[in-house]
C-alpha cells in the first residue's frame, strides 16, 4: 500500500432535507487494490458513490485524486479524470453488440473525410474490444450478438470491461454479482481481480460478507455517514465486519 | 457483408450463430429464428407472385409496376423519418400534418415568388429557382416542427405520443389558417412535369428521390456514429446518457430529421398532385407506423432497419393494387391490411422471445 | 418446416390465392370500372347499387373500387390500379378537381374511355361525358324552399365544406344568388366544416348565441345537416329554427320524419349510377355523348313521406 491514496475523501458532508446522509465521512483507496465499501442500509454508501462518480456534489469536504484536490462536476468529468462506475442497473444498451457498447460515446471513426462525417470503423472497434476482453480474461460466447442475448454474468463482464477501458484509475462497482448465479459470480470476481492486476483500483459495494472476505484486499466500513473502521484482509472475519457495521466498537483499527 | 445486416437488422455472424447455435435445438426454433429474419420479404414476394400469376398483363405490366413505386415514394420518405424516430424508442404522430403544413408553406412561397395572385388555378411559370425556394421553405418548416417536437420531448419530458399528437393538431390547424382551408392550386409547371411526372433513365424522378433517401438513410443508420446513437438511445437511453451522449441534442435532431423528411415529402406531394392536399394525408402517420413495424422495427426501440421499412411500405400498396386489379370489394382490403399488421407484430413478438430465450 | 407457427402465414397466402382464383379475368371489351369517392358513404353506396343493377341489365362486367378517404392521395393509387386493368370504360368520382387530372389522363392514354360521375375535374378535354347534377340549381331550389318556409323573412346561415369542392361551391353559390331575390331574408353567409358533424353542431350553437333570432340553416351536405340538428337539439331550438338540407341520407330522412329537418334537396345517386352505366354502354357501342349528362334533383317537403322514402339513399342494394 503506497502512502498516497489514489482517491481520498476528507470530511465530506451531504444532507438531503432533514437527513444527514454523510456526516464528515472519510474514505481512501490505493492503486492496485480491491477495496470493499460496506455498511448497513442508510450508512451512506450510495451517496458517497454518487458523489465520487460525479452524479452528486458534496456540501462540505474535499476530494483528492492522487493528492490533488479535484471537483467532480458531472459523470463526464469524473470519467475524464479516470473514475468510472458500474451501476447495478447496467449501463449497457441491450440491443447493441458488445463492441458497440464498449465504445459507446467514444466510438472509433474512419480516417479522413468519412471519419469527420461520422462513419464508424467497426473493424477497429471489434479488434480493440477483443483485445480488452482477452486482457481481462473475458470469454464471450459470441462478441457480435446483442448483449441481451448474453448471460447475466457475461453482460456484467462487458459492463466492467467497458469501465476498465475508459477509467484508468478507479472503478466503483455497486453490487456487481447481486443478480448472478454461483458460477457466473465466480467468473465476475475473477474479472475484478484481473482489473485490479491492471493497476486500476476497484471499490466494491457489497452486502455479501463472505464475498467481501474472499475478494477484498481491504475493507472500509461506513455507519451513519461516517467511516467507523478500516480492516485488512488478514484481520477480517464475518463477525467482525458485521459488528463494525452495526456498532461503534469494532475489531481492528477504528478511525474517525 | 453489411447488406445482410441492413437487410435483417443482424450481422452475418449473428445469423450464422442464430442458425447453428446450440440454443436453436429443435427445427421449430430454427425456423422461428429464420422467419424472424426475412419473413416480411418473403410475404411481399408471395403477394407479388400471387397477383402476377393471376393477372400477368395487368399486375405485371410496366405501367403498373412503375405506378406501385410512384405511389410508394412519398410514403417511403415519410416512413424513413418515422423509422429513425421509432428506433430511438419515440413515435411521431404529426408526420402527415407536418407534410400538409410544409406543402402549404412551400406552395405559397412558390406562388408568391412567381408573382401570381392567390387563388389561381392551374400551373405557374416559376423556374427552378422558385422550385428550390419552395423546397427550402418546405424543408425548413418541416424541420422546425420536428425541433419543436424534440424540444418538448427531450427537455419538457412530455411523452412523445402526446407531443406529436398536439403538434399534429397545431400543424394541421395552422395549415388551414394559412390557406383559409382552400388548397393552393397554382404550382410551378416545371415542378409538376419534370419532377412529378418526369423520369431519369426511365425511372420516375419521385422514385429516384425516394430511393436515394432510403439508401442514404440506411448508410447513416447502420454505418455512422449518429445511427449508432439512434439505436443506443432507443435501446437504453440512460446508458446512452451515461456514456456521454448528449441526449437532448440527439433526440431533437432525430425529430428534426423526420420533420425535414416530411418537408421533402411535401414538395414531392405538390409535384405529384399539382396542388396542396390539405384534406389528404390524414392517415399517413398511422401508415408510416405500420410500415415501420411491418418492416421489423420494434416499437420499443433499439432494433430496426431501413430495408424493412421499404418492404413494409410496399406491402399495403401491393395489397391495395392487387385487390383493385382483382376486383375484390373494398372492405376486404381493409380487413386484409389489419390482419397483415397483426401478423407482423405477432412475428415480432416471436423474434423477441427467441432472442430472450437464449 | 411447416409447423404451428408458420400456419397463419400460409393461411393468409392461401386466402389471397383463393380470392384471386375465384375472380376470373374479365373480357376486356365489356369491362367497366367504377371508382367511388370514398368507402362507406351512403350516397356512393346508393350510386354503386344503381350502377350494379343497371350494369347487370346491360350485360356489362362492372367492378367497383373506393378509397379509404375522400382525398386525392388516397384515391389515386386506386385509379392507378384500375388503369392497370385497362377496362373499356372507367367511371370515376374525382375527389380533387386538379390532382385527378393527370391520373385520369393516363387512364385515357392507355385506351380506356373516361367518364366522371358526381364531381368533375378542371380539364375535361379527354372526358367523354360528365354525369352530374346541376348543383347550382339545387342551391336555388333550396333557397326557394327556404323562402317558402320562412314566409319571406329571417336570418339564414349556410353550413358547407371549405371552398374547393366544385359541387359544394356551386350549391352555396346558387343558394346565395337565389336568396338575393328575397329582400326580407338576411344571409349570414357560409361557415365551414369538413364533413365533421361535431364541428357543424358547434357552428350552429355559436351562431345561435350570436344571433338568437336565427331563423334557418341550410346545409350543403348530409354531415353538416346531422351536425346542425344536433346543435339545434342542444340549444333546444329544434323546429324553431328551420333546416333545409342537401342529400337524403337515411339519417336526414329520419330527421325529416320527426320534424327536425323541414325540407330536403335530394339527388338521385341511384340514377347517377344508372346513367353512368348507360353512358358506358353507349361508349362501348361506339356512340358519342354530350359533354354533360344531368340527373335529377328534387325538393322534398317535410310532409311528403312517400317521396322521402323514394329518394332515400339506400346503402344496401334492395
Amino acid at each position: 500500500m503506497s502512502a498516497v491514496p489514489l482517491l481520498e475523501v476528507q470530511n465530506v458532508r451531504r444532507r438531503f432535507g432533514h437527513v444527514q446522509a454523510l456526516d464528515g465521512v472519510n474514505f481512501a483507496v490505493y492503486p492496485g487494490e480491491i477495496c470493499a465499501l460496506i455498511g448497513d442500509n442508510g450508512a451512506g454508501k450510495s451517496t458517497l458513490i454518487k458523489i465520487l462518480s460525479g452524479a452528486d456534489r458534496p456540501d462540505e469536504g474535499r476530494i483528492l485524486l492522487e493528492g490533488r484536490e479535484v471537483s467532480l462536476d458531472s459523470p463526464l468529468s469524473a470519467q475524464e479524470l479516470g473514475i468510472a462506475t458500474v451501476y447495478q442497473d447496467l449501463a449497457l444498451a441491450p440491443d447493441l453488440a458488445a463492441s458497440d457498447n464498449l465504445f459507446l460515446g467514444r466510438e472509433i471513426t474512419q480516417s479522413g473525410v468519412l471519419g469527420r462525417l461520422g462513419f464508424l470503423n467497426r473493424r477497429e472497434m471489434r479488434r480493440r474490444a477483443a483485445q480488452q476482453f482477452a486482457r481481462l480474461g473475458v470469454n464471450l460466447r459470441s462478441p457480435s450478438v446483442p448483449v441481451s442475448a448474453l448471460s447475466g454474468g457475461q453482460r456484467q463482464s462487458v459492463a466492467i470491461a467497458r469501465a476498465a477501458l475508459w477509467a484508468d484509475k478507479v472503478i466503483f462497482m455497486d453490487e456487481p454479482t447481486a443478480a448472478l448465479g454461483v458460477m457466473q459470480t465466480g467468473r465476475v470476481l475473477d474479472l475484478i481481480r484481473h482489473v485490479r492486476d491492471q493497476g486500476i483500483a476497484v471499490v466494491l459495494i457489497s452486502h455479501n460478507m463472505s464475498q467481501v472476505i474472499e475478494i477484498a484486499d481491504r475493507v472500509e466500513v461506513l455507519r451513519l455517514g461516517r467511516r467507523v473502521a478500516r480492516i485488512d484482509r488478514a484481520s477480517a472475519t464475518i463477525e467482525g465486519l458485521v459488528a463494525a457495521m452495526t456498532s461503534e466498537s469494532a475489531l481492528g483499527e477504528s478511525i474517525k | 457483408m453489411n447488406w445482410i445486416k441492413s437487410f435483417t437488422g443482424r450481422s452475418h455472424e449473428e445469423l450464422r450463430e442464430a442458425l447453428d447455435s446450440d440454443h436453436a435445438r429443435t427445427s421449430q426454433e430454427r425456423f422461428n429464428r429464420f422467419i424472424g429474419g426475412g419473413w416480411i420479404f418473403i410475404l411481399l414476394l408471395a403477394l407479388v407472385a400471387v397477383f402476377w400469376v393471376s393477372r400477368p398483363e395487368q399486375f405485371g405490366s410496366a405501367y403498373n409496376l412503375t405506378m406501385l413505386a410512384v405511389n410508394a415514394a412519398i410514403l417511403l420518405v415519410l416512413s424513413v423519418g418515422q423509422t429513425f424516430v421509432i428506433i430511438s424508442a419515440g413515435i411521431d404522430l404529426s408526420l402527415g400534418a407536418v407534410l400538409v403544413f410544409s406543402s402549404v408553406v412551400s406552395a405559397q412561397t412558390m406562388l408568391w415568388l412567381s408573382g401570381e395572385p392567390a387563388g389561381t388555378f392551374g400551373t405557374t411559370a416559376g423556374g427552378w429557382g422558385v422550385v428550390a425556394a419552395g423546397l427550402a421553405a418546405g424543408l425548413v418548416s418541416g424541420a422546425a416542427w420536428g425541433m419543436l417536437n424534440g424540444l418538448l420531448i427531450a427537455v419538457a419530458r412530455i411523452p412523445a405520443l402526446i407531443v406529436t399528437l398536439g403538434s399534429l393538431g397545431m400543424a394541421l390547424g395552422m395549415a388551414q389558417i394559412l390557406t383559409g382551408g382552400v388548397d393552393v392550386r397554382a404550382v410551378p409547371d416545371r415542378l409538376v412535369t419534370e419532377v412529378g411526372t418526369g423520369t431519369l433513365f426511365g425511372m420516375p424522378i419521385l422514385v429516384v428521390i425516394a430511393g436515394s433517401v432510403a439508401i442514404i438513410a440506411a448508410i447513416v443508420l447502420h454505418l455512422t456514429r449518429f445511427g449508432l446513437h439512434v439505436f443506443a438511445v432507443g435501446s437504453n437511453a440512460e446508458a446512452a446518457r451515461r456514456s456521454g451522449i448528449r441526449l437532448t441534442l440527439r433526440v431533437i435532431s432525430i425529430y428534426a430529421l423526420s420533420g425535414m423528411l416530411a418537408g421533402l415529402a411535401a414538395t414531392m406531394s405538390i409535384a405529384r398532385f399539382s396542388t396542396t392536399t390539405i384534406n389528404g394525408h390524414a392517415m399517413d402517420n398511422l401508415s408510416t407506423i405500420s410500415a415501420v413495424v411491418l418492416g421489423g422495427t420494434s416499437l420499443f426501440g433499439g432494433v430496426g432497419s431501413i430495408v424493412g421499412t421499404v418492404i413494409g411500405v410496399f406491402i399495403p400498396i401491393v395489397l391495395l393494387n392487387g385487390f383493385v386489379i382483382l376486383g375484390i370489394p373494398p372492405f376486404w382490403q381493409t380487413v386484409a391490411m389489419g390482419a397483415v399488421l397483426i401478423l407482423a407484430v405477432w412475428v415480432d413478438q416471436l423474434k423477441r422471445r427467441t432472442r430472450q430465450g437464449s | 418446416m411447416v409447423n404451428k407457427r408458420s400456419l397463419p402465414v400460409l393461411a393468409a397466402i392461401a386466402t389471397v390465392i383463393g380470392l384471386a382464383v375465384a375472380t376470373p379475368g374479365a373480357a376486356a371489351d365489356k369491362t367497366v370500372a367504377l371508382v367511388l369517392g370514398v368507402k362507406g358513404s351512403p350516397f356512393y353506396q346508393a350510386l354503386a347499387c344503381g350502377a350494379q343493377a343497371r350494369a347487370r341489365e346491360l350485360g356489362l362486367k362492372l367492378t367497383v373500387s373506393a378509397p379509404d378517404q375522400f382525398a386525392a392521395d388516397s384515391q389515386i393509387p386506386v385509379v392507378n390500379g384500375v388503369a392497370a386493368t385497362r377496362p373499356a370504360v372507367a367511371a370515376v368520382v374525382p375527389t380533387d378537381m386538379q390532382a385527378l387530372v393527370e391520373p385520369l389522363r393516363q387512364l385515357h392514354g392507355r385506351g380506356t374511355q373516361v367518364i366522371t360521375v358526381d364531381q368533375t375535374i378542371s380539364d375535361v378535354s379527354f372526358v367523354q361525358t360528365q354525369v352530374l347534377t346541376d348543383n347550382a340549381a339545387g342551391g336555388r331550389m333550396a333557397a326557394d324552399a327556404m323562402n317558402t318556409l320562412l314566409g319571406g323573412k329571417g336570418k339564414v346561415l349556410t353550413i358547407t365544406q371549405p371552398p374547393g369542392s366544385a359541387a359544394q361551391d356551386a350549391r352555396e353559390a346558387g343558394f346565395k344568388a337565389e336568396l338575393k331575390k328575397f329582400p326580407g331574408i338576411s344571409y349570414l353567409g357560409p361557415q365551414y366544416q369538413s364533413d365533421d358533424p361535431q364541428k357543424a353542431a358547434e357552428i350552429v350553437t355559436s351562431t345561435l348565441s350570436a344571433h338568437p333570432d336565427l331563423a334557418a340553416v341550410f346545409s350543403t351536405n348530409d354531415q353538416g345537416a346531422i351536425g346542425a340538428i344536433t346543435g339545434l337539439r342542444q340549444a333546444g331550438a329544434t323546429g324553431k329554427v328551420k333546416v333545409v338540407a342537401y342529400d337524403a341520407a337515411t339519417a336526414e330522412v329520419n330527421a325529416m320524419k320527426n320534424g327536425s329537418i323541414q325540407a330536403l334537396i335530394a339527388q338521385n345517386p341511384k340514377q347517377e349510377g344508372e346513367a353512368a352505366m348507360e353512358a358506358a354502354a353507349a361508349l362501348i357501342a361506339g356512340k358519342h355523348l354530350g359533354k354533360t349528362t344531368l340527373t335529377e334533383i328534387v325538393t322534398i317537403k317535410g310532409s311528403d313521406k312517400a317521396a322521402a322514402d323514394k329518394y332515400e339513399y339506400r346503402a344496401n342494394c334492395n
